[in-house]
Order: C-alpha cells, then structure tokens, then sequence
C-alpha cells in the first residue's frame, strides 16, 4: 500500500534519514521505534509530502507520492507530535477549519465533526477554547483533526508525548479502535516502546537516521533470544562495581541505571556467583535481581549500546 | 478561501492584546495629539513659519471713489443720510486692516507672506513654496463697501487656495483669516448703528454677542480647512493600518511554528492558497479598522461630522486602495518570515519601520515642518500616500486631486504581492 524506496534526506551535509526502506500493508499497525533525533519525524514528514526528500521515492499502491504530492494527501491522516491546532480557537471551530481543509461541507461537515469528536471522547467540551484544555485533551482534539476526512491511512507522531495515564490510556485505545474496528492502516511512531509493542504488528527501529531492525515483535525478540537480561537493583549506585563488570568478557552490555545496572549476558553463563562477589568487593549491597525476558527496549540497548530515552 | 479568512477574523478579535494595538491605541493617540495640538495652535505662542503668499487684485481708492459717487448719484437716499453713508465709507478700510493684520509683530509670530501676481502665486503653490494663497479680489473693497452700506450685491470675497501637503497650516491661516472676517463685519455694523442712531450706545446685546455678523466681507476657503483631529485621525489611522500587515504576519509566521500550516498543507491546500488568505484577511481588516477609526473619531470627536457623501465616497475609495495596500505588504511580509525561518521580518517592520513610515508619511507631523527631501519620499509611503489622499478629501478635493495617490497605493500593492509570490516558498525544505 505504502513504501518508502532508499529515502534520504540531508541537511547540512548531515542525512538526518539515510535510505530508509519500509512499507505498510492494508489494515497493519506499523511501529516505528526510536530515540529522540533517530529521524523518524523527518521520514513521516517525507512520508506525509511536507519535506522533499533529498533521494529516494515514497510509493502509493505503486504510484511515486513525490511528483504527485496530493494522490496521498486525500487518504492520509497525520497526527503531528506538536498541537497542530488554534489554541484561540474552540474545538469545534478548529475541526470545523480543518474539516473545511479537507473539502467537507454541511451536513457532511457537521457529521464528521460530531464523529470525531464523539471518538474522541470530547464531545462534552466541544464550544470551549483549546487553550482552556488539559494537555491530553488537546492531544485528543489533535488526533481527532486528523481524522475528519476518515483517511485510509494514520500517521501517528509520539501522540502520547507528555501526557497523564489516563489521557494515554484513552489515545491507545483510540488507536486500537481505529486500527482494528475501522480497519485503518497505522504508522505509529513512539520512544516509548512498550506502547509500539502494545498496538504494532511489525517494528521498524531507527537509529541515527537509519533502519537498524526490523520485524514483528517476536522476531525482534529473538535477536536476544541467545542471552538474558539481568537486573541487579542496588542500595547505592556504585561505579566501580559497573566499571569491574564493564571488563567482564563474559557479559556483552552493561547500562548503568539510577537504581542499579541492567546486564546482558549469554544464556546460561552462570555468572551470578562472579556478580555477588564483585559486588562484595566494591562493597555495594544488592538489592534486588532478578533474570528478564527481552523487551524491545533490550533489543534497542543491544542494537545501539543506548537506551530509548537517551 | 472563505474558512482561512474566517478562523484569521476569529483569532484577530479574540487576541485582546492586537485589538487594543490596533483600535484602542490609535484611538487614544487621536485624543491626545488632536487635542494637545488644538491648544497648541489656540495659544499661538509658537511660531509656525508658515510662508503664504498675497494676491492683492484690489484698487482700494478707485473702488471706494465708485461707491461715493453712486451714493452721490443716488436719487432715492435723503441727503442727510448720503452725507453720513460717505462718511462711514471713508472711515472703513478692510484692506488696510488686513494688510494691517499681515504686517503685525503677532501675525510675524505666526508666519510671512510675499505678494505675488496670481498665476505666479498658483506655480509656487504647487511648487509647494507656500502653503497657501490668500487672494484678493478685483473690486474688493468696493463690493463690500456697496453690500455693507447699501445692502446691494453679493458683497465681497477673501480667497484661500491651500496646498494639501501644508492642510495643517493653511487650516490655521484659514482660522485667522475668518476671525478677521467676522471682526470687519462686526465693526462696520457698529459703525452702522452709530450712524444711524448717532451713537454706539443701545446696540443690540444679540449683536454683540452674535457670531455670525453679516457685514460686507465674506471669507471663502476654496480649500475646506482641516483642524488638528481630523490630521491626527488620519494620521493615526494610516499609521496603525500598518500594524494589521504585522499582525497578520506575525500570527501566520506562528501558524507555521506551531505545525497548523503543516497540517493545512497535509490537507491538501496549495501554499499559495495560504498565503492569499492572508492578503484578504488583512484588507478586510484593514479596512474594518481604518472605518471603525474613522467613525469613532466622528461620533466622540465631531472630527468628520456633517460631511458631504461625496466626502464618504472618497475615505472609502481611499481606504480600500489602502487596505488592498496592506494587504499586499502583509503578503510580503508572511513570504519574508517563511523564507527565513524566523519572526525577523515583520518584527523589524512593526519595531522600527513603521515608525519611521510614520515619521517620513507625516502622522506625527506634517511633512512641512520637515525637509523637502522627506516630504517626497513621503508620498511614496504607503502612509503618506493616503494621508495625502484623505487630506485632499478633506479638503474638498475632486477625485483628480487624489488618484494619483490612489494609483501609487495601487502600484504598491501589485510590488508588495508580487515580491510576496516571489519569495515564499513553496515546499519545505527541511
């Protein structure tokens, strides 16, 4: 339905999108996981025709989006990660503005609206000015913005950004909603990994401008599937502790954390005897441990070396 | 195009701050200015240095000899009653008291005069050597003799040609000039009813107190006068007009800070499309504050009260050129914010610029109080072009006097827009 063929972008002789390949099948819900800067806001702004590329081609059951720039505007809807809406204006007139955008007219107009609005779950608080609005109902309204025309396809950047649990609650459930009830096909972009791994079918993980895996979870999982994850909780952080196992040849990742240090090791190392007498030595007094199974965010860690939220 | 003017209407009337920048604060410089220069011109304790020229056509002693040997002639008026008419008619000299007046240390206080033969006189006028011509006429001062006497004829007439550019100081020269008037007619009729009554004594209270004496000496303005609320009106309103093109570009530039541009263009709108909202928007609103300026100085300030509506017809077309003009440099501004990224350009333009427009247009003072250099490069604001334009207006000037200025603002639209076109870009790069 959607690819993206060796999509570049550069600036400043730097490419913040180095050939990218990804593609979206009718109906999928696509994650795309990523650091803060990874480029994943420049390759959906390429995707949604704001930024031209520098190479490559975006693709529409076929057809280039690049020369034709509105043959995707029509079936696309993008949630932007900032509140693209008129703080002085009410919920209502900005979806009736944008709605107006998108061709609607009268009743049809008046429909969409009250359907969105109604999907949303703030249909109570339409007459009242986005300034007045908490940040997770401004995040609402802007989801709902980008699905007046009832596009086939949802781009969805960091929707969830800075926002309470219960507002996030009601966005993923939206975003299954839509996914799943309305057969839309979804592009969700997100650093919070355990959100891509709740709604997405398949993941695409970028780092530094480039695809670095890519798959559905479980494949994605298995990348670790040869090692475990420890966690080793403890009283005080200790740097010396971690620089000891850092030396380690038999564990391949240390991170240090506030509370402790997480480690990747081979499956089966039997290393925890050689942990609590390195800890004994550096005199850190462990807490907790326990042995995980692989998250996406470990499969990030052992990807790169760095955490999601670096 | 309609929704992109309509959300611009809505936000610009529910941003208090813009609202009071562009209706309030112009409203209260007018009471201010208006005012404060009203007093000045009052006390008169400052000189103006306006330069005027004297078009002196009269023959005093001929027109006088004429009226005597009618009255002499005369087969109805008793003898008596000639004797004392040829008296009184000695007695009255107007031109003497005006040429008078103009030589006076006061009157020097205020400005100096040259005599000129008319043609010559209407060169220099336009030359804008002078701000105004005070005329004359053929037969003066025995047209007024003959009506102020006889009650024949249609008495006589001061003329006063004033230069648009100098409105201001032709007004006060026009101010002196009437008071001159009523104070010749208010003394002939004293004479009168001496004569009549053999002293002054017993003269009507009413006359005294009148201020419309009917006497022999009329003054006619071919210039209708402008007092210093109406400048400053004006003045005001083509100044502040100026702050909606920034405003608008400013609240655009946020447009694409804050992604609902991006999400305009993601639905499908052409940024051109944009960017001519932009243009309507602001000559709506252009034009929306330069008639709200202009009716609320009337109704508080009686500035434009009883006006004529060809008067009406002419601020509207005026305004519109302006506003169309506004519109155009709201464009340009927009296209210059876009391209560069920043807030730079219509920040610049409303810190700065339109403060020196205003300067060189002649809101804060006419243009005659300054250089000649600046005075030109003033009609070729968009400011000074319509303040020179009104100015006509209110002056009673036909629509030739003002199209030229109407053409400029026109031209400058088109120059504004088209730089607008040029410059804005298309697609973003990054």
């Amino acid at each position: 339905m959607l690819e993206t063929i060796e999509l570049r972008k550069v600036f400043k002789n730097k490419a913040a999108v180095d050939n990218v390949n990804l593609y979206l099948d009718p109906g999928e819900s696509v994650g795309l996981l990523g650091p803060n800067g990874a480029g994943k806001s420049t390759t959906i702004s390429m995707i949604s025709t704001l930024i031209r590329p520098t190479s490559g081609d975006v693709k529409l059951d076929g057809h280039s989006i690049i020369r034709q720039p509105q043959s995707i505007r029509s079936v696309l809807g993008v949630v932007p990660q900032e509140i693209a809406l008129y703080e002085d204006l009410s919920a209502l007139e900005n979806l009736q503005f944008f709605g107006r955008i998108y061709g609607l007219r009268g009743k049809e107009l008046a429909r969409a609206v009250a359907e969105v609005l109604e999907l949303v779950g703030l249909s109570d608080r339409q007459k009242d000015r986005i300034k007045t609005y908490s940040g997770g109902m401004k995040r609402r309204i802007n989801i709902a913005a980008a699905l007046l025309h009832q596009p086939k396809i949802i781009i969805m950047d960091e929707p969830t950004v800075g926002i309470d649990p219960q507002s996030r609650n009601h966005i993923l459930d939206t975003v299954r909603l839509l996914n799943v009830e309305k057969q839309m096909t979804v592009l969700y972009t997100s650093h919070y990994m355990e959100e891509v791994e709740q709604l997405c079918d398949r993941i695409y993980i970028m780092d530094h401008g480039k695809v670095i895996a890519s798959g559905r979870k479980e494949e994605l999982k298995s990348i670790l599937s040869a090692e475990d994850t420890i966690w080793l909780q403890l009283e005080e952080p200790c740097e010396a502790l971690a620089a000891e196992l850092r030396e380690n040849h038999d564990i391949r990742q240390v991170n240090e954390e506030p509370s402790g240090i997480k480690l990747i090791v081979p499956k089966n190392s039997g290393i925890l005897g050689q942990l609590f007498q390195a800890a004994e030595r550096h005199h850190a007094r462990i807490v907790n441990l326990h042995v995980q199974k692989p998250t996406l965010e470990d499969v990030f860690l052992h990807l790169t070396g760095r955490k999601l939220r670096d | 195009m309609g929704s992109f003017v309509k959300k611009d209407m809505l936000l610009m009337l529910r941003d208090r701050k813009e609202l009071t920048i562009l209706v309030l604060m112009p409203f209260i410089l007018i009471a201010i200015l208006g005012f404060a220069l009203g007093g000045f011109v009052n006390g008169g304790t400052i000189s103006l240095d306006m330069t005027f020229i004297l078009v002196d056509e009269d023959d005093n002693a001929s027109g006088k000899e004429r009226l005597i040997q009618e009255i002499h002639d005369s087969s109805i008026l008793p003898e008596d009653v000639k004797l004392q008419l040829i008296e009184t008619a000695d007695s009255i000299q107007p031109r003497e008291m005006l040429v008078a007046l103009l030589d006076s240390e006061e009157f020097a206080a205020v400005g100096e005069y040259t005599e000129m033969r008319l043609p010559d006189a209407r060169k220099a006028l336009e030359r804008e050597e002078a701000v105004a011509i005070l005329h004359i006429p053929q037969g003066f001062t025995y047209d007024m003799l003959k009506k102020m006497l006889l009650g024949s004829g249609e008495g006589a007439v001061i003329g006063l040609e004033g230069s648009a550019t100098y409105a201001l100081s032709a007004g006060i020269l026009q101010d002196i000039m009437e008071s001159f008037a009523y104070s010749v007619n208010f003394q002939t009729a004293v004479q009168q009813v001496s004569a009549v009554q053999g002293s002054a004594e017993g003269i009507d209270e009413a006359l005294l107190s009148s201020n419309t004496v009917e006497g022999g000496v009329e003054f006619v303005s071919v210039n209708e006068p402008v007092n210093s609320m109406q400048y400053y009106t004006i003045g005001m309103a083509v100044l502040f007009v100026m702050y909606v093109a920034t405003s608008i570009a400013s609240k655009a530039y946020g447009e694409r800070n804050q992604f609902t541009f991006d999400r305009i263009m993601i639905a499908g709108s052409h940024p051109l499309q944009f960017l001519s909202g932009k243009f309507i928007s602001t000559v709506i609103l252009a034009f929306i504050q330069l008639c709200l300026l202009f009716l609320l100085s009337t109704i508080v300030f009686q500035s434009f009260a009883g006006k004529s509506v060809d008067f009406w017809i002419g601020m509207l077309t005026v305004t519109a050129a302006l506003a169309l003009c506004m519109g155009g440099l709201a464009t340009l501004l927009t296209s210059l914010n876009f391209r560069s990224g920043n807030e730079n350009s219509s920040e610049v333009f409303g810190s700065l610029l339109v403060m020196m427009l205003a300067f060189v247009g002649g809101s804060f003072f006419p243009t005659s109080q300054m250089s000649e250099w600046i005075g030109a490069i003033g009609k070729w604001t968009p400011n000074g072009g319509a303040l020179y334009s009104y100015m006509q207006i209110t002056q009673g000037a036909g629509f030739d006097r003002y199209a030229l200025p109407i053409v400029r603002l026109l031209i400058m639209s088109a120059l504004f827009i088209a730089a607008g076109l040029w410059v804005f870009p298309r697609r973003r790069e990054g």
